[in-house]
């Protein structure tokens, strides 16, 4: 039997810190889903204009192109590109349910079930996608060049 | 608790155009982010961009992709700001600027998607100064930051790369023959010198096939694809004989500079960008 999410005992709640259940807004499973779309959205949003404004910089000649390129090698591009992954996948996956609640053809009495399962999910594809992006093992004809000794790096 | 997440004082037809934007958005963002950063164009150089972006299917991709992604964001925001029920003497100009952002950025990204670099211009970059440092948004596993192409291996990797992708092949050999080594061989098992001495048979082995294309002469215009980053093997080969040749200058890798200056019959071309690819 599924038990609906009723605030304070839910799982969400018991993992929030003291602070945020006394500050006077019960947090839900939904409050999560809303939260965390709000912050990949905003962050996302920013991220486009940066995004759009690098590679205007980068348009200028090749030399510029390949100097951005560069510096987006560096490992705080790295976090950063995880980030806007990781960001970019909930957003995604979060939008997907967003509509099919909006949208579905019977009542949803299992609103949270289905933010839980889509959460699993986007967990999964996270750890499924850090894998090339860590590794870039779909570059396998260069990956096994890479381990030359004394050369590349 | 139906979530509505943009209020629904915000309307009826942003409502739907928010929802209609997004599943557009999933496929077209899925696409750009998948292409960018899980296939082998994570480790190519500017001329893969450059050839996306003087290609007409992908600048109209662009286009309707960036429209939608700025429409969905400001959309969006304009949403979180009506949930906060502002008076509207802060609502008007606040949505105002948004929207004029978006339009901003919008134009803007026409104009690079419109009016990118000529495809020749980034082929005649590469041809005369050679592949720079850290020529790629692939990092190697160890996350070093120097990723140098004009390291030979490297180089190789990447014109084996440009030739089984970005170029339509209509005469010439096998990949296997041109480019000599075999993936199966590790080469981590062998001694470095004897690693260093299999490269550089790689790269003679490949200046050898690119000579003999050479030598056949362009192909007819007629049968030029302007589509693909080179239209025919020659063309690929002349390109490439100008990038070793800079990257044997780079780092003073005497063997490839005399095989190119001294044992051919006739003088490299240079790479202009007002030619025909």
């Amino acid at each position: 039997m599924h038990h609906p999410d009723r605030g304070p005992r839910s799982a969400l709640t018991n993992a929030l810190p003291a602070q945020f259940l006394n500050s006077g807004y019960r947090y839900f499973t939904g409050s999560l889903a809303y939260v965390l779309h709000r912050v990949t959205g905003l962050a996302l949003i920013f991220f486009i204009f940066f995004h759009i404004l690098s590679i205007t910089k980068s348009q200028a000649t090749p030399e510029a192109y390949d100097l951005m390129i560069r510096r987006m090698q560096e490992p705080d591009f790295k976090v950063g590109e995880i980030l806007l992954f990781a960001g970019l996948l909930y957003h995604a996956l979060n939008g997907i349910r967003i509509v099919i609640v909006d949208f579905a053809w019977t009542r949803t009495t299992h609103h949270k079930r289905l933010w839980w399962g889509f959460a699993v999910l986007c967990a999964g594809l996270l750890v499924a996608g850090l894998i090339p992006l860590l590794l870039h093992s779909n570059v396998q004809p260069l990956l096994q060049q890479d381990i030359l000794p004394g050369g590349g790096n | 608790m139906a979530e509505h997440y943009i209020s629904s004082r915000a309307g009826q037809v942003q409502w739907i155009m928010q929802r209609v934007s997004a599943i557009l958005l999933v496929g077209f963002a899925g696409i750009h982010f998948g292409l960018q950063h899980f296939t082998s164009d994570a480790v190519s150089t500017g001329l893969t961009v450059a050839t996306r972006l003087n290609n007409p299917y992908w600048q109209a991709y662009y286009i309707v992709f960036i429209t939608l992604v700025m429409y969905h964001g400001i959309n969006g925001v304009v949403g979180i700001i009506r949930d906060y029920n502002p008076r509207r003497s802060l609502r008007v100009p606040a949505e105002f600027v948004l929207w004029s952002l978006a339009l901003f950025f919008v134009v803007l990204g026409m104009r690079n998607v419109t009016a990118p670099v000529p495809l020749g211009t980034v082929k005649e970059s590469y041809a005369a100064r050679g592949f720079p440092k850290g020529e790629s948004s692939g990092n190697p596993p160890t996350f070093a930051i120097a990723y140098d192409f004009r390291d030979e291996l490297r180089e190789l990797a990447l014109m084996e790369y440009y030739l089984e992708h970005h170029t339509n092949r209509s005469e010439g050999a096998p990949l296997a023959e041109v480019f000599a080594h075999d993936p199966a061989v590790r080469l981590t098992t062998m001694k470095p010198e004897d690693a260093e001495k299999r490269v550089a048979a790689c790269g003679e082995a490949f200046d050898r096939w690119a000579r003999n294309v050479m030598t056949n002469g362009p192909v007819d215009p007629q049968r030029r694809q302007r589509l693909t980053t080179f239209s025919s093997s020659y063309e690929f080969a002349v390109w490439a004989a100008n990038v070793r040749m800079a990257n044997a200058k780079l780092r003073a890798d005497q063997a490839t500079i005399d095989r190119w200056s001294t044992n051919v019959s006739f003088s490299l071309r240079p790479y202009r960008a007002t030619d025909l690819h």
